[in-house]
């Protein structure tokens, strides 16, 4: 049967129970009755399940049902075989005796076909959805206390690559859904970043677009918390992840990098429940680098001179006139600072969660309360979150149904003096030299004074109301209406002291507002004929209005560090106003869509919706999102019906588009300007910007995907197999391109980039052991294979650079290859003596390197790296840039263990990441440290280079060019970052985490009326495999950049209980 | 079983045949500007000398007009200028010596310089397969230049085929019009014509004191002569100073000099009352790089001389007289440093 309905399963089951106490009356005794008492368990979690239906007898009887600490009690003729049946799980058959508490382990049922999933607003089984979805349950989330559900969700999902490559607490990582999407990159050097393109979030059916404001948390003012690490994790019942565009396409222009639907709990139990769950947990700072230390580091310092510099004379005429050398017994050279130990620490943190929920299919409800606090591992940052949330639904009649739902959530972060993904202070402070003293009311480093005194305080709240109404007209047909309302208010208090800001303090508040307003309302209609034809329609409109503010306020000399205000004496120090980064806007869209099964053996889907955008071009204000889904349930059919070893089996294919709207306002339209106050014939003059051309005809993004998918089941759950394979065509992307001159204007934004991703999706589940037995082992390995592809640049261009301006690691858009690809000297060793420099063979001079401007040039030598000249000119330059490696990584996927045994558990999960180039900049400014042994610029940390192979003598075969050779550092600059040899392999195997639980029994914890008690070791990110050499080879920038000042990511030991009453 | 094997396979081979037929993935070939071209299209360089056009690192004559590099680059179609027939003596090679390990100017022996150098066979006029650059080679034999007519002849002209994976183009009616063979430099010869004008003189001329008059000598004071006997086969470089009288003055007056430093040499300067003569190998200078004994480029060899005496006052005065210069041709070599018309004085006020 078509599972149209909207009545969550259980709810379904414990309708059916009330049926069934009412029938039990009628059974008449004929044989001994006995009283069977016991509970039912869910195998693997022994969590109690509540609303198992207890048959009996032939034809089966309904006798009674598990309450809501899953306990039953049956009255039963003696020898009577017990059928536990309840929705979602197996049916199991048990003889129960009298006087004896009996354990009922029900399994989940293993039909993946079987899941409820929703697709445009609409829920189905899985059996006739013809899109690519995957459902991940909220038990799945529970073991590992983190900021971010999403650094969870890591290599769960196929296709989905997650890299959590920030440890900051309430940030987030970046999730690429399927591949790239996006060609856009911002910033410069390891700042770097890649425009995000986050899934689309929809939580409790609104959506909720987690690309906007937080990732410009980079370089800009405000609290810059990830919208979804407002979200409790113990408050989520599911997470279903849309992944092709026949899924998507019902949700239009914000679904084109994927939809994530996150559903929270709900009350199901009639008997009121109440559950706690809490964690404690220590966070554990990475192994931090090795710094050589007071006098060592003062000989390396003095060793180095005397060694490196032309001649002896002039060394010690340096060493004698540089105090921090010299002046050996100076307290204020005299010392050994462990500088990034001022700024890691392990931290103690906690999380408590109580949820209160129950009721029926008439009224049911749920309040969840959180607390989760997190002192991150670099000083002076935490991440608080505070929520309460309440849903309810009421039935009063069969045909009408209300829902409604009130969230409001606070979190409170504190970014130190950083921006929240990055930490400058930090990492300058944390690798200067150990001979300077540590901070104290005095400090030598201005960062470290930044860093540990900045007082910043950000805090974002959030509300989130929602009401859904259904209303079945006719049979069939449903009237539906949503209506949600969104605010979200983000401010920034910050201080920083005088001593660090020219003597004069500084006090800096920022606050934001969004607003979000949707509403969707629509139609659907069932039809069946004959049980063989489904038809299902539906219509829907949805309107949206967002708009954004902010403000800041930055005010210096204030009376004193101590006194921070009254502000305003003075308006030449203050600063502030309304930041130009303001928004308002709104989208309409229409949408239908149909769907056809005969016998749910072919489905055919068809869906359509038009949107309308205020930031698209007066020429193009619509957009439309088709999609086609077929699928063949092979499984089904005659010739396949009798197979045992096949549970099923199915075939989808699919076709769709998703058509994003981009840029602002301002690229279609243009801005205008007053022309700097000037006036003609005393009349206020305005006029157009000559900076940026309109673009009237300015297109949405379009996101066109193919798929191709098998579901097959093996051997009674034994195997699972899903495969998908995908072609995303990324269209009309944006990019700036510049115009001549003689056009009045500098630069167009043009819609005339392609990409496309092709990809392979593969997961598999696993249970080798047999379901009955004590023992239970599931193993799961999913990955996707994906590669992405260049498809067109504007004006016909075949390639296209993006200069890097401070690091000079440049990205190519080439037509034809991977869509961003690092472009770098290649590196290719060391010239181990003089005779081994490549001369010219006509001059007779060695290699040439041109210095960074182009004007001096510099002879290679011995120790200096080898790098390719590429065009045969003898001359080291720009025109020797080879196209290296591509920062995108080819395959991401995660594994994961599941074992159980009686009370025990034992899951481990892991995720990996293969194919992939990083930029190792960090271990470049391990080298660098060593280009100024005087110390004329900031006398920085040295770091021991003994695990590196680099040259030191005439004939070493080395990796790395010569270190000590400083000078070389100015002129031939052999550690400059823009070289192949710091391009990297940046595979890697992460084990996630590894939790250990036990349930306690039952027995022993009834006494103090707790129905149910697990508690549980995590330990996460415990072990990471790699080959790369710098830090941490997740912990680098989508665009593959190790930023040697990002914020690390922390391992974490956690024990926590789960208690429901 | 091995029916489910099939339908794998089928569903395998069908997925990826769909893939297959959706996918056109744009070639990946390099692009190649029409607007790529060389900014300098006349080429003059003097015959008997390894010339790299251009010599300055910092010039770059192939505007690439963003053209995917490394680009490949040939020279087509070498013809005479003014009668376009083609000539043969480009498409030969010849023996050339070329470097083989760099020169750094700490050489001990001439046997160690001759080691990092090598003959290879080349052509005389080359391009450079990737970057574009011109070699003018000097081959072994010097007779082969004859067959290479020389300015005021309008010379030849060529086209140049640049091409990468992207597609190719040709630049035509490039010029070579190579100038006669100039052994020395500098050279008061006209480098078109052949006609001698002037005189050599040294770029420093410095507190040289005119014998028995209150002034000192300036540049043009000075002329230096260069000579080699054509019929020498020897390594050598020998100084001399002459008076306006032309006779010898001897060098040990100079009696600042540096004199183990002044030039590239092997073993000890040898001195004769009217000489000094160094064991040297050629060209001079041997590389174009920046060594102690050039100036600043690297193109000349430098060399100063200088005498001290007590001027008046009581006051030390040096005297100075420096001398770029290059010498293209083995032999033995003298450079004769003539005070013309005026002598210099070395006494003591």
């Amino acid at each position: 049967m078509y599972k149209h309905n909207i009545i969550p399963g259980k709810i379904k089951a414990l309708v059916s129970l009330f049926v069934v106490l009412l029938l039990t009356y009628a059974v008449a005794a004929q044989q001994p009755v006995i009283t069977v008492r016991g509970v039912v368990y869910e195998k693997g979690t022994n969590m109690p399940i509540p609303g198992v239906i207890i048959f009996t007898g032939k034809p089966p009887k309904g006798v009674g049902a598990s309450g809501a600490d899953g306990t039953f009690t049956v009255n039963v003729p003696e020898g009577a075989e017990l059928n536990f049946q309840a929705m979602g799980f197996g049916p199991l058959m048990g003889k129960g005796k009298a006087g004896e508490l009996m354990k009922v382990y029900l399994s989940v049922k293993q039909n993946k076909l079987n899941e409820q999933v929703v697709i445009g607003y609409q829920k189905k089984t899985k059996e006739t959805t013809t899109g690519s979805t995957v459902i991940i349950s909220g038990k799945d989330l529970q073991d590992v206390p983190v900021s971010n559900v999403i650094e969870l969700l890591q290599g769960k999902v196929a296709g989905m690559n997650i890299q959590n490559n920030t440890g900051a607490p309430g940030y987030a990582g970046t999730i690429q859904m399927r591949g790239l999407s996006t060609l856009s990159i911002s910033g410069s050097g390891s700042s770097s970043f890649l425009s995000p393109t986050s899934p689309l979030f929809v939580i409790d059916g609104v959506p909720i677009d987690p690309n906007t404001n937080y990732e410009y948390g980079f370089n800009q003012a405000g609290p810059g918390l990830n919208p979804l690490s407002l979200i409790p994790p113990e408050d989520i019942e599911s997470i279903q992840v849309l992944k092709d565009a026949q899924a998507t396409a019902l949700y239009g222009s914000r679904g084109a990098y994927g939809v994530m639907l996150v559903n929270t709990k709900r009350g199901k139990s009639k008997v009121p429940i109440v559950q706690y769950s809490g964690n404690f947990f220590i966070s554990i700072p990475p192994n931090l680098r090795k710094v050589i230390g007071g006098n060592a580091e003062r000989e390396a310092r003095v060793s180095q001179l005397l060694h490196y510099t032309d001649s002896v004379k002039y060394a010690r005429q340096d060493i004698n006139s540089t105090p921090f050398l010299a002046d050996s017994l100076n307290p204020y050279y005299n010392n050994s600072t462990n500088w990034q130990g001022l700024f890691y620490k392990y931290t103690y943190n906690q999380t408590h969660n109580v949820t209160v929920s129950g009721g029926d299919d008439r009224f049911n409800y749920k309040a969840n309360l959180g607390y989760y606090n997190e002192k991150g591992i670099v000083k002076n940052t935490d991440f608080n979150r505070y929520t309460l949330s309440t849903n309810m639904q009421y039935r009063p009649i069969t045909r009408f149904k209300i829902y409604a739902g009130i969230t409001t959530s606070l979190g409170q972060n504190s970014k130190g003096s950083g921006n929240g993904l990055t930490q400058s202070d930090v990492g300058k402070a944390g690798k200067q030299s150990s001979l300077l003293p540590a901070p104290s009311f005095y400090s030598s480093s201005a960062n470290a004074v930044a860093a540990l005194r900045n007082d910043n305080l950000n805090k974002t709240a959030n509300i989130r109301t929602n009401v859904d109404l259904d209303y079945e007209l006719i049979a069939g047909l449903h009237a539906t209406s949503t209506f949600s309302f969104e605010s979200t208010t983000g401010t920034e208090d910050n201080f920083i002291p005088a001593a660090i800001n020219g003597n004069y303090a500084q006090v800096k508040s920022f606050n934001d507002q969004s607003h979000t307003l949707y509403s969707r309302s629509g139609l659907s209609y069932f039809k069946s004929f004959e049980d063989k034809h489904n038809l299902t329609f539906s219509v829907f409109n949805e309107l949206s209005k967002k708009d954004y503010q902010a403000t800041l306020l930055r005010k210096s000399g204030t009376p004193s560090d101590d006194v921070h205000g009254p502000i305003g004496s003075n308006g030449f120090f203050d600063g502030g106003g309304i930041l130009d980064n303001g928004s308002d806007e709104r989208l309409a869209s229409f949408a239908g869509a149909a769907s056809y099964n005969y016998k749910q053996k072919y489905v055919v889907d068809l869906s359509f919706r038009r949107d309308a955008s205020s930031i698209t071009g007066k020429k193009t204000p619509y957009s439309n999102n088709p999609s086609v889904g077929l699928r063949w349930n092979f499984y089904k059919e005659a010739l396949l019906a009798d197979r045992s070893w096949l549970d099923y089996g199915s075939l989808r294919a699919s076709w769709g588009r998703n058509v994003i709207p981009q840029g602002t306002i301002f690229d279609a339209y243009g801005t205008y300007n007053d022309r700097n106050g000037g006036r003609y014939n005393d009349k206020p003059m305005s006029g157009i910007d000559y900076g940026k051309l309109p673009n009237a005809n300015m297109k949405p993004v379009s996101n066109t995907q193919w798929n191709g998918g098998l579901e097959l089941g093996l051997w009674k759950g034994k195997l699972q197999v899903e495969m998908d394979v995908y072609l995303k065509k990324v269209e009309n992307m944006l990019m700036e391109v510049k115009l001549p001159t003689s056009s009045g204007f500098s630069s167009v934004q043009t819609n005339d980039a392609a990409l496309m991703d092709a990809g392979l999706e593969w997961s598999f589940t696993y249970r080798p052991l047999p379901q009955t037995g004590k023992w239970n082992w599931t193993v799961t390995f999913n990955g996707a294979f994906n590669k992405d592809i260049l498809t067109r640049l504007p004006n016909g261009k075949r390639e296209l650079m993006v200069y890097d301006t401070t690091n000079n690691q440049n990205i190519l858009y080439r037509v034809g290859r991977n869509s961003l690809t690092n472009v770098l000297m290649n590196t290719r060793g060391v010239y181990a003596d003089d005779a081994s420099v490549q001369v010219d063979p006509a001059t007779g001079r060695p290699v040439l390197v041109s210095s960074a401007d182009g004007k001096n040039f510099y002879y290679m030598r011995a120790g200096d790296p080898l790098w390719t000249d590429r065009n045969g000119d003898y001359i080291i330059n720009g025109a020797d840039n080879v196209y290296a490696g591509n920062s995108q990584p080819l395959i991401t996927g995660g594994l994961s263990s599941f074992l159980q045994h009686g009370a025990w558990s034992l899951n481990i999960a892991a995720t990996y990441t293969a194919i992939r180039s990083i930029l190792n900049n960090a271990v470049q400014a391990r080298f660098a440290g060593y280009s100024d042994p005087l110390g004329k610029n900031g006398p920085g940390a040295l770091v021991p280079l003994d695990q590196y192979n680099y040259w030191a003598a005439q004939g070493d075969k080395a990796t790395y060019p010569n270190p000590y050779d400083y000078q070389g550092f100015k002129s031939i600059r052999p550690y400059r970052v823009d070289q192949t040899l710091f391009e990297e392999d940046g595979s890697y195997f992460k084990i996630q985490y590894i939790t250990l639980a036990y349930t306690i029994p039952r027995t022993r914890t009834i006494r103090w009326g707790i129905t149910s008690c697990r508690t549980y070791f995590t330990v996460s990110n415990p072990f990471l495999f790699s080959r790369y050499s710098g830090p941490n080879p997740e912990n680098v920038s989508a665009l593959g950049r190790d930023q040697e000042d990002g914020y690390p990511v922390r391992k974490t030991v956690t024990l926590g209980l789960n208690v429901q009453f | 079983m091995k029916k489910s094997n099939q339908l794998i396979i089928i569903l395998i081979a069908g997925g990826m045949m769909f893939s297959h037929a959706c996918v056109k993935v744009p070639a990946d070939v390099d692009f190649i500007s029409p607007k790529a071209s060389y900014s300098q299209t006349t080429f003059e360089p003097v015959l008997g000398r390894t010339t790299l056009l251009p010599d300055d690192p910092t010039a770059n004559i192939f505007n690439a007009d963003n053209s995917t590099s490394p680009l490949t680059f040939k020279i087509l179609h070498m013809r005479g200028a003014s009668t376009g027939e083609a000539v043969d003596i480009f498409n030969k090679t010849f023996p050339v010596q070329v470097w083989k390990e760099a020169y750094t100017g700490l050489e001990t022996t001439r046997e160690e310089v001759e080691k990092k150098r090598t003959i290879e066979q080349h052509h005389l006029f080359e391009v450079r397969e990737h970057s574009g650059q011109f070699v003018m080679w000097r081959p072994m034999d010097l007779q082969y230049l004859n067959a290479i007519k020389m300015q005021p002849d309008p010379g030849y002209k060529f086209d140049v085929e640049v091409s990468n994976s992207g597609g190719s183009k040709i630049i035509r009616d490039m010029e070579l019009k190579p100038m006669r063979p100039q052994p020395y430099a500098p050279s008061a010869i006209d480098p078109v014509t052949g006609n001698s004008q002037g005189n050599i003189t040294p770029y420093l001329v410095s507190s040289v004191k005119v014998y028995n008059e209150d002034n000192y000598m300036s540049n043009g004071d000075v002329i230096v002569v260069f000579h080699k006997d054509p019929a020498s086969t020897g390594n050598t470089l020998t100084f001399e100073f002459r008076d306006s009288a032309y006779n010898p003055i001897n060098p040990k007056l100079f009696n600042s000099t540096r004199w183990e430093d002044i030039l590239h040499h092997f073993g000890p300067a040898r001195f004769t009352p009217e000489a000094v003569t160094y064991d040297v190998a050629y060209p001079i200078p041997l590389a174009m790089r920046q060594t102690r004994y050039t100036n600043a480029s690297g193109t000349t060899a430098n060399v100063m001389f200088s005498y001290d005496r007590i001027a008046n006052g009581a006051l030390r005065m040096t005297a100075l007289i420096g001398m770029n210069f290059a010498i293209y041709e083995p032999g033995d070599w003298k450079m004769v440093f003539w005070f013309y018309h005026k002598n210099p004085d070395f006494r003591d006020n």
